[in-house]
């Protein structure tokens, strides 16, 4: 408690809240038998007292605290919250024609392990998304039910952001911090939702008005930054928020890094209103750039590593727009409209450049209305006009080597090319309401221009039957269409004639909870399709006649907010593709068994958490053998049948205490983990040698310590 | 793959048994080509498990692809030519494939872009040879970054176990590919390398395995790339240690008690598997004999240890055989 001097007849006491500054308006002051509210910035004012006074300062929800008073100065009193009723957050139940939707909310994103305070790769703890290794090339990709990236579409506040995480996914492009919540819908998603046949992640940004300004600086061992939200007048707000990676501030280099990777993100936003009825606006920039050599040093000789071509690379987006949102009795939705540009380059100090741009206005509503006490619908679009525009500067043998990074580039041929593209759809779901039974028939209808116009109908249906208020029973399917990307499409280093892929989806399963508290639940669900591409690291995708995904998934939920939360799951599915005899070929993302559990617990200053997560080892293309380039001294793999090695199962358990430490208007959390990965699951990706005649793993540690620190006002 | 995971420092790999340095195995070493308007000839070095000679020879097959999809299929019933160094007729396809199968049943396939221009194939050597002033039982890895072999300078003398020779092939225009069967190959330049009397395992600058070789003979084969061709290859043979009794015919050694002074020479040659070309010379003599050339080996011509090695010869063919040699002074 902090007292200073003050006027000489009257006294002001100023009640906040410990830890944040914050005032509390409906506090009482109480010296002797007189009581004093106060007022809406915590203050009161009472008459003088002589030399020392008992104050005491009582608040609904907070605990009653008693100080000793000098008279003549300004009195602050910080309040700690009482112990709260428990907040039993129930997640499941919801009545939507997805099938399956998984939130999570920061409280998850801070304090899971392992998910090192980001929302989005905490996705990776839940069913249906495919385990991978951490520190390996595909950390962070997110394979959901079998289909791999490209596959799945990732949405902030209703626009498709064109990537989700930094370098080498050791974090997404945005923070937790300014998250409202993170939905993924696995799959058979409503048809709010098009152009893709794998799953739906849409993230929502806080939309609400700060009480007072509030933030947040953090650091761990990727990123350092900061956020803060301000009210502005009576009903506005406005929120900025940045990080930047800082090991190539740090002057860490190496030979095989002489630029390190360097990626930042940063937003602002503002608005009026609320998460029900309001206005917004939003910038946000997510940028990553670094240099490597092109080559593998530790396989080449000296002189070989000398001459090896440096290759640098960046990619970055920037998204600007707006959202108007509304909410009356019978109807609610909202208006999206923004300007996504999106920009790669590749360049080989030998030879070789790649250029691609993107500059597209994107636009959406999605609007609910009830149209009597029985039927209500959702309508709404999305659309997309954009321009991409590539162009490579010819390259050699050494483009190859840059082929993941720079596909174009590897392609080998110098080309400038561009194309104009609209696409998008709409759609419509009716809601109909007979008793326990629910349905949701529904339609999307999307279209694209390129490189033709041409539009598919997607009809969907769910039916949600709810023989208690305790448990729910659901179906849904539908047919789910997928457009190639422009990249793809492009003439010269893609395949204008690419086919769109089809598939058709149904899922099915059953939610339970017990005693209120504890969520259980079943989900299966299966997909058929056509045209699904197979993109080959050194060509244009090329589509293969069919392809099917199933699986099985169980899912325990228990949560308490802001106290415990647990989750468990175990899921058993496959993805296959089939070339035209019939053969059938593990897709990129088949995982017949994972299985993790998630808990973390608040105790006083302290949380504690654990996650535990295995699954079968994801398949990978082996090398059989080589052939000789006897012309250049260089051997040129054969590979061997797609997808036909596996990697060995992956076991990955994660530890974390944090302590927070209170003070009167920040507090500070200090976290401290632990990972432990098995020897025999350590193998992160393989490496050959010089003529491919044998393979080693290359490894990542057993155990590894992290930490971090946030400070929030 | 890349390195691209940025904990650099946590990521490990145990080592491979053979590098690209390592002569080790069943092995096509190097393909010169020698090409006029109408036809190429090829001349393979062939390391055959893990020597520089063979009982059994090893089965080449050439012939013509367009693309190197198609070398995998590339076989025996598809050859135009076979046999180490034929005259294969140009046209057919814009690759000379070639398939190898050792007599270990090992098969190597492999292609060459022939050269549009004609021109023989490149002559290498002498060998420039000298010894560094580092042993491995007395350094850290810092002694053997490129950084600090380059400011070294060799002199004349032997290498000793644990030593470090300087080799070095003048080849303009090229860059020079050396590998050997026993040691390390440290690359210098595009014409130099030197040569670790041991086997080292180098982490950037840390020395992870410094283990060095014993006393005996190790053999080296060199080629040049050069404009995407390879172009030219040489072999040498090192002893580490001091030499025993033979001669040298230029950069090879015949061992042999009481070899001639330089000059023509005739040698009985018999079995040795110790030897660098799998032959020892039990008997020298200065005039000729008169004895019967192994029919591998062309009339009149002088006997070199090349002929294990490219395949003109096996070395069943020639024990018991007196050829006639060119010797030399030591390298």
């Amino acid at each position: 408690m902090w007292l200073w001097a003050s006027m000489a007849w009257a006294a002001e006491i100023r009640v906040t809240e410990r830890g944040t500054g914050r005032p509390i308006a409906d506090a009482t002051v109480t010296i002797g038998d007189a009581s004093y509210p106060v007022d809406a910035d915590g203050r009161a004012t009472t008459p003088d007292w002589a030399e020392v006074a008992t104050v005491t300062v009582d608040a609904p929800g907070w605990q009653s605290t008693t100080v000793a008073a000098a008279a003549d100065r300004p009195v602050r009193v910080s309040l700690v919250a009482s112990a709260r009723a428990l907040e039993v957050v129930v997640e499941g139940l919801r009545q939507s024609p997805d099938a399956t939707r998984h939130v999570v909310d920061a409280e998850q994103a801070f304090e899971t392990p392992g998910a090192l305070d980001d929302a989005v790769r905490l996705v990776q703890s839940l069913p249906g998304v495919a385990v991978q290794r951490e520190l390996g090339p595909s950390a962070g990709d997110l394979a959901i039910r079998g289909a791999s990236g490209p596959d799945n579409r990732y949405y902030l506040d209703g626009i498709q952001i064109p990537y989700l995480y930094h370098y080498n996914q050791y974090a997404s492009v945005f923070p937790a911090s300014s998250l409202s919540t993170l939905a993924l819908y696995p799959s058979t998603f409503g048809s709010e939702y098009g152009n893709a046949t794998g799953g739906v992640v849409e993230a929502r940004s806080l939309h609400t008005r700060p009480e007072d300004v509030e933030g947040s600086a953090s650091v761990n061992f990727v990123m350092a930054g900061g956020d803060v939200r301000a009210p502005v007048g009576k009903d506005g707000w406005v929120a900025v928020q940045g990080r930047r990676s800082y090991f190539d501030i740090a002057g860490e280099a190496s030979a095989q890094y002489p630029v390190w990777p360097r990626f930042f993100d940063a937003s602002v936003r503002g608005g009026v209103g609320d998460e029900a009825e309001g206005a917004s606006f939003f910038a946000l920039a997510a940028g990553d750039a670094y240099t490597r050599a092109a080559g593998e040093l530790d396989a080449l000789d000296p002189v070989e590593a000398l001459q090896t071509p440096l290759f640098s690379f960046s990619h970055r987006f920037e998204i600007a727009g707006g959202e108007r949102r509304w909410s009356g009795p019978t109807s609610r939705g909202r208006l999206v409209g923004a300007i996504v540009h999106y920009s790669r380059e590749g360049a080989l100090t030998s030879n070789g450049r790649e250029d691609l741009d993107d500059l597209s206005f994107a636009t959406r509503l999605d609007a609910h209305r009830d149209l009597s006490e029985r039927w209500a619908a959702d309508v709404g679009w999305e659309l997309r006009q954009s321009r991409t525009a590539l162009t490579v500067e010819d390259a050699g043998a050494d483009a190859l080597l840059v082929a993941e990074e720079a596909p174009a580039l590897a392609r080998g041929a110098a080309v400038a090319t561009s194309a104009s593209r609209l696409h998008g759809g709409l759609y419509g779901t009716l809601a109909g309401q007979y008793g326990p039974l629910t349905l949701l028939p529904g339609l999307r209808l999307s279209a694209d221009t390129l490189p033709a116009a041409r539009a598919w109908p997607e009809p969907r249906a769910s039916a949600l039957v709810r023989p208690t208020e305790s448990t729910l029973l659901k179906i849904v399917g539908g047919r789910y269409v997928q457009r190639p990307t422009t990249e793809d499409l492009l003439p010269d280093t893609g395949d204008p004639l690419l086919p769109t892929t089809d598939s058709w989806q149904v899922a099915g399963g059953v939610e339970q909870r017990v005693a209120g508290r504890l969520e259980l639940g079943l989900d299966s669900y299966h997909k058929w399709l056509w045209n699904p591409l197979a993109r080959p690291i050194d060509g244009p995708p090329e589509a293969l006649p069919t392809g099917r995904a199933w699986g099985v998934e169980a899912l325990a939920r228990y949560r308490l907010r802001d106290v415990f939360f647990l989750w468990g799951w175990v899921g058993i599915g496959r993805s296959l593709l089939f070339d035209a005899d019939g053969r059938a070929r593990p897709g990129q993302a088949d995982q017949p068994v994972s299985a993790g559990v998630v808990a973390s617990w608040d105790v006083g200053h302290w949380t504690l958490g654990a996650r535990w997560r295995t699954a079968s080892g994801l398949p990978f293309t082996p090398i059989d053998g080589s052939l000789y380039d006897a012309g250049r001294d260089q051997w040129t793999p054969i590979p061997g049948e797609d997808n036909a090695d596996r990697f060995p199962t992956y076991t990955k358990v994660d530890a974390r205490v944090a302590h927070t430490w209170t003070f009167r208007s920040w507090r500070l959390v200090g976290s401290a983990e632990l990972w432990f990965v098995p020897p025999a699951a350590t193998p992160l990706y393989p490496a050959w040698n010089f003529d491919n005649s044998e393979r080693e793993w290359v490894r990542g540690p057993v155990l590894l310590p992290l930490g971090g620190l946030r400070a929030e006002f | 793959m890349p390195a691209l995971s940025l904990a650099l420092a946590l990521a490990c790999q145990e080592p491979f048994d053979a590098a690209r340095q390592d002569l080790v195995g069943d092995r096509v070493v190097a393909v010169a080509l020698a090409v006029d308007a109408q036809s190429l000839r090829p001349t393979p070095a062939l390391w055959v498990d893990g020597r520089g000679w063979t009982d059994t020879p090893v089965d080449l097959s050439w012939g013509w692809v367009d693309d190197p999809d198609a070398v995998v299929d590339f076989g025996p019933g598809l050859a135009v030519a076979t046999g180490p160094q034929p005259v294969i007729p140009r046209g057919g396809g814009t690759l000379l494939a070639f398939h190898a199968l050792f007599p270990s049943g090992t098969v190597e396939r492999g292609y060459l872009v022939p050269p549009v221009t004609a021109g023989e194939r490149r002559v290498l050597g002498p060998w420039a040879r000298s010894v560094l002033p580092v042993n491995l039982k007395e350094i850290t890895g810092d002694a053997l970054t490129r950084e600090a072999r380059a400011a070294l300078t060799g002199s004349p003398g032997e290498i000793a176990p644990g030593g470090v020779g300087r080799l070095t092939l003048d080849a303009p225009d090229a860059t020079v590919r050396f590998t050997a069967s026993r040691g390390t190959i440290l690359e210098l330049d595009a014409e130099t390398a030197d040569w670790v009397a041991g086997d080292v395992l180098l982490d950037e600058a840390d020395l992870e395995l410094a283990e060095p070789i014993g006393v005996g003979w190790t053999t080296l084969v060199a080629l040049t790339v050069a404009a995407d061709r390879v172009d030219g290859w040489s072999s040498a043979d090192l002893w580490v240690g001091p030499p025993e009794p033979g001669g040298w015919i230029g950069e090879r050694f015949l061992p042999g008690a009481d070899a001639p002074a330089p000059g023509r020479a005739w040698a009985t040659l018999t079995a040795d598997d110790d030897a660098p070309c799998g032959l020892r010379a039990t008997a020298w003599f200065t005039a000729d004999p008169a004895t019967p050339t192994p029919p591998c080996m062309a009339s009149n011509a002088d006997f070199h240890p090349d002929r294990l090695l490219d395949g003109t010869c096996t070395r069943a063919e020639l024990v018991g055989a007196t050829v006639p040699v060119s010797l030399t002074a030591a390298p």
